[in-house]
C-alpha cells in the first residue's frame, strides 16, 4: 500500500469515526420514536468508508475551522448519501449492498422508498443544528449548497435512468462525464471540498475552483467504481459482480464497446441492454464483458480514469494553492491516486 | 487615394498562460485519423494508440468550463432577489430541495420556520435584508367559518384559533426563538370600537420547548383587526406582535 493510500487510509478511519458516532446520535434519537427510523438505520450502520464525510470535515480543517464545525455537514451528507443509497437501489433493481441485500429486497419496494424519505428528512437536521454552531449566515450558505447537491444529484440520476428506459446507444464519453458531474462528481467531491471552504474561510468567494478539483476527482472514483462492478473482488466490492450491466448503466466501458463493436455485434449488445434485469442471462453477461476486454473498452476506461486522477492532481494545485501544509491538506493531495488504487 | 490598411496585431485566443492539465498532453497530429473513425475494413480501430488522456481530459475541461458558465447563469436567475438586496424566500429554496429528494412538506416548513424566527444577535447580511433577521417574515394562517386553525410561527411557537367568523392571522417576531417563553394578555380592535379578545391560553411543551398559544374568539365578537403585542415573560420585552383579522 503506498504512503498516499496509507494516509487517506488512517483520516478516513478517524474522521470517519467522528462522523459515525455524530451520525449515529441522530439515528438512535430518531429511531426512539419510529420504527422506519429503525430501518433508516440499516445501511449506515452496516459500514462504509464515510469518505464524503471525512472529506467534507478534512476540506473545513485545511482552512483552519475546528472539526465540530464542519461535523454537522458531514453528517448531513452522509444521510443525504444513504438516503440516495437506498433510493437508487429500487430504481435500479440492484439486489446487494454493502455485502447484504438491498433494503428493498429484504423489506419490500415502498418500505424502501419511505425509508428513503426518512433519510432525507433526516439529513436536514444536522443543518438546522448548523445555525446554532455557524451563525445564521454560514448556516443558510451551507444549505444553499446542500440544495444544489441535492439537485445536481437527482438531475443526474434522472439522466441516467432516461437513458435506460430509452435503451441510448449513441451516447459519447461528453454524456457520460455529464451524467457523472451530477450524478457522483457533487455529492461525493465537489459539495465537500465547497462546503469545506465554506465553513473553513468562512465565506463563499471563488467556489468554482472546487468544481474543477471535485469533478475531476469524482470522476475518476466512478470510472474505477465502474472498473471494479466488472471486475472487482465481490467481498470487498459489497454489490453483485457485473451488476451494472444487468441494470443496463451507461458505463465508460460499454459506450466504448458500443463505439467499437462491429454492426453485428452492436445490434446484438442493444438487444442485451434493451432486456429487462430478470431476462439477461448470466452467458449474456460473460459475453459483454468478454467483448470488453477484447476490444480494450476496460483498458481504455482505466486511461481514461488514470488521465482524469491526474486532471484531479493539477487541479488541487489550482484550488489548495497558499494553504499551509497539514495532514488535512495532505489527505485530500493523496485523494487523486487513492481512487485508482482503492479495491 | 486609397487609405492604406493600417497594420494591426490579430486578436489573440487568450492573453494568459493555459495551465491546464491538458496541456500537459501533445495534442494529436494535424490529419491525424480519429481514433473513431473506422479502418477501411468498416471495423472500428483501436485507440490504444490515438492519445485516449489527450481526448478525454480535454473533454472533460471543455465540460466542466460550459458547466460553470452555466452553473453561473442559473445561480444568477435562482438568486437574483437576494443579489438585487432582496429578501431570499428560504421557503422556495427548501420547497425546491425537498421536491428534488422526496415529498415531506412539513419539514420545510419547520426549517423555514426555524430561519425566519431566528435569534437577533445575528444581523443579517446587506443592511437586513437577508433571511435571519427575525421578526421580518409573518406567518400568515386563515380560517374558515367555526374553523380552529393552526399557525406555526416557529419551532419554538404556534397560535391555535377558534372563532366562529372567518379569520386571517399574521404573527411578526422580533428576538424571539427557540427558548423565549412568551405570552400574550389580549388583542385590541385597532379602532377601540369592541371588546378584548382575552381567552387566551399559553401551553409549554416541556420536552420540545415549543409553545402554543390557544386564543378563543367570543361568540358575537364583531369583525375588526385586533392586534396584541407578544412579551417575553423573564424580561418583559416585547418580542412579537399579532394581528387577527376577523371578517
Amino acid at each position: 500500500m503506498s504512503d498516499a493510500a496509507l494516509l487517506v487510509r488512517d483520516v478516513l478511519h478517524e474522521y470517519g469515526g467522528i462522523a459515525q458516532r455524530a451520525l449515529s446520535r441522530y439515528l438512535e434519537q430518531a429511531a426512539e420514536n419510529d420504527s422506519v427510523y429503525r430501518l433508516a438505520s440499516d445501511y449506515p450502520l452496516r459500514g462504509g468508508r464515510a469518505l464524503r464525510a471525512s472529506f467534507c470535515i478534512a476540506a473545513a480543517k485545511v482552512f483552519g475551522a475546528p472539526v465540530s464545525d464542519a461535523v454537522e455537514s458531514a453528517v448531513s451528507l452522509e444521510l443525504f448519501h444513504n438516503a440516495f443509497l437506498v433510493r437508487d437501489d429500487v430504481e435500479d433493481e440492484s439486489e446487494e449492498r454493502r455485502g447484504k441485500p438491498a433494503l428493498h429486497v429484504l423489506h419490500g419496494v415502498p418500505t424502501a422508498v419511505n425509508v428513503g424519505d426518512a433519510l432525507t428528512v433526516l439529513g436536514l437536521r444536522p443543518l438546522m443544528h448548523n445555525r446554532s454552531i455557524l451563525g445564521p449566515e454560514l448556516a443558510w450558505r451551507v444549505l444553499r449548497e446542500t440544495e444544489r447537491m441535492v439537485r445536481e444529484s437527482v438531475e443526474g440520476q434522472a439522466l441516467e435512468l432516461k437513458w435506460r428506459l430509452e435503451n441510448a446507444c449513441e451516447l459519447t464519453d461528453d454524456d457520460y462525464l455529464r451524467m457523472t458531474l451530477k450524478k457522483t462528481c457533487w455529492y461525493t467531491t465537489i459539495y465537500p471540498s465547497r462546503v469545506g471552504a465554506l465553513i473553513g474561510r468562512r465565506h463563499g468567494e471563488d467556489l468554482d475552483r472546487f468544481v474543477r478539483f471535485g469533478f475531476f476527482l469524482g470522476a475518476a472514483f466512478q470510472i474505477q467504481d465502474d472498473l471494479l462492478n466488472l471486475a472487482g473482488d465481490h467481498d470487498r466490492y459489497g454489490k453483485e459482480l457485473a451488476g451494472d450491466l444487468l441494470e443496463g448503466k451507461r458505463t465508460l466501458m460499454l459506450l466504448h464497446l458500443l463505439r467499437h463493436s462491429t454492426p453485428k455485434e452492436r445490434s446484438k449488445l442493444r438487444e442485451f441492454l434493451g432486456k429487462p434485469r430478470a431476462e439477461k442471462t448470466s452467458g449474456e453477461v460473460r459475453r459483454v464483458l468478454e467483448n470488453m476486454k477484447r476490444r480494450g473498452s476496460l483498458e481504455y476506461a482505466r486511461q481514461v480514469a488514470h488521465a482524469l486522477s491526474g486532471a484531479a492532481a493539477h487541479e488541487f494545485k489550482m484550488a489548495y494553492a497558499g494553504v499551509p501544509d497539514s495532514t488535512d491538506r495532505r489527505f485530500i493531495e493523496a485523494l487523486p491516486l487513492w481512487v485508482l488504487e482503492r479495491l | 487615394m486609397a487609405s492604406k490598411q493600417r497594420i494591426k496585431r490579430p486578436t489573440l485566443k487568450r492573453t494568459a498562460p493555459d495551465r491546464r492539465f491538458s496541456g500537459a498532453f501533445r495534442p494529436p497530429e494535424p490529419g491525424a485519423s480519429s481514433p473513431e473513425a473506422p479502418n477501411a475494413k468498416g471495423e472500428p480501430k483501436s485507440d490504444k494508440k490515438a492519445g485516449v488522456p489527450y481526448e478525454a481530459v480535454n473533454g472533460a475541461y471543455r465540460l466542466v468550463d460550459e458547466y460553470l458558465r452555466q452553473g453561473q447563469k442559473m445561480a444568477e436567475e435562482l438568486w437574483l432577489p437576494q443579489s438585487n438586496g432582496g429578501v431570499p424566500d428560504v421557503g422556495k429554496v427548501v420547497e425546491r430541495f425537498l421536491r428534488s429528494a422526496g415529498d415531506m412538506g412539513t419539514a420545510w416548513f419547520e426549517m423555514m420556520n426555524q430561519w425566519a424566527a431566528g435569534p437577533p444577535e445575528h444581523a443579517a447580511p446587506n443592511g437586513g435584508t437577508g433571511p435571519f433577521a427575525a421578526g421580518r417574515r409573518a406567518t400568515h394562517a386563515a380560517g374558515a367559518n367555526g374553523a380552529t386553525a393552526a399557525g406555526a410561527l416557529s419551532t419554538a411557537l404556534s397560535v391555535s384559533v377558534e372563532s366562529s367568523r372567518k379569520f386571517r392571522i399574521t404573527v411578526d417576531l422580533f428576538g424571539a426563538h427557540a427558548g423565549t417563553d412568551v405570552e400574550l394578555v389580549a388583542l385590541k380592535a385597532a379602532d377601540g370600537s369592541a371588546a378584548l379578545i382575552d381567552d387566551i391560553v399559553a401551553e409549554r411543551d416541556p420536552t420540545e420547548g415549543r409553545i402554543t398559544l390557544s386564543v378563543r374568539v367570543p361568540k358575537g365578537q364583531p369583525a375588526a383587526v385586533y392586534n396584541g403585542i407578544l412579551v417575553e415573560k423573564r424580561t418583559q420585552r416585547p418580542r412579537g406582535t399579532v394581528s387577527l383579522v376577523l371578517e
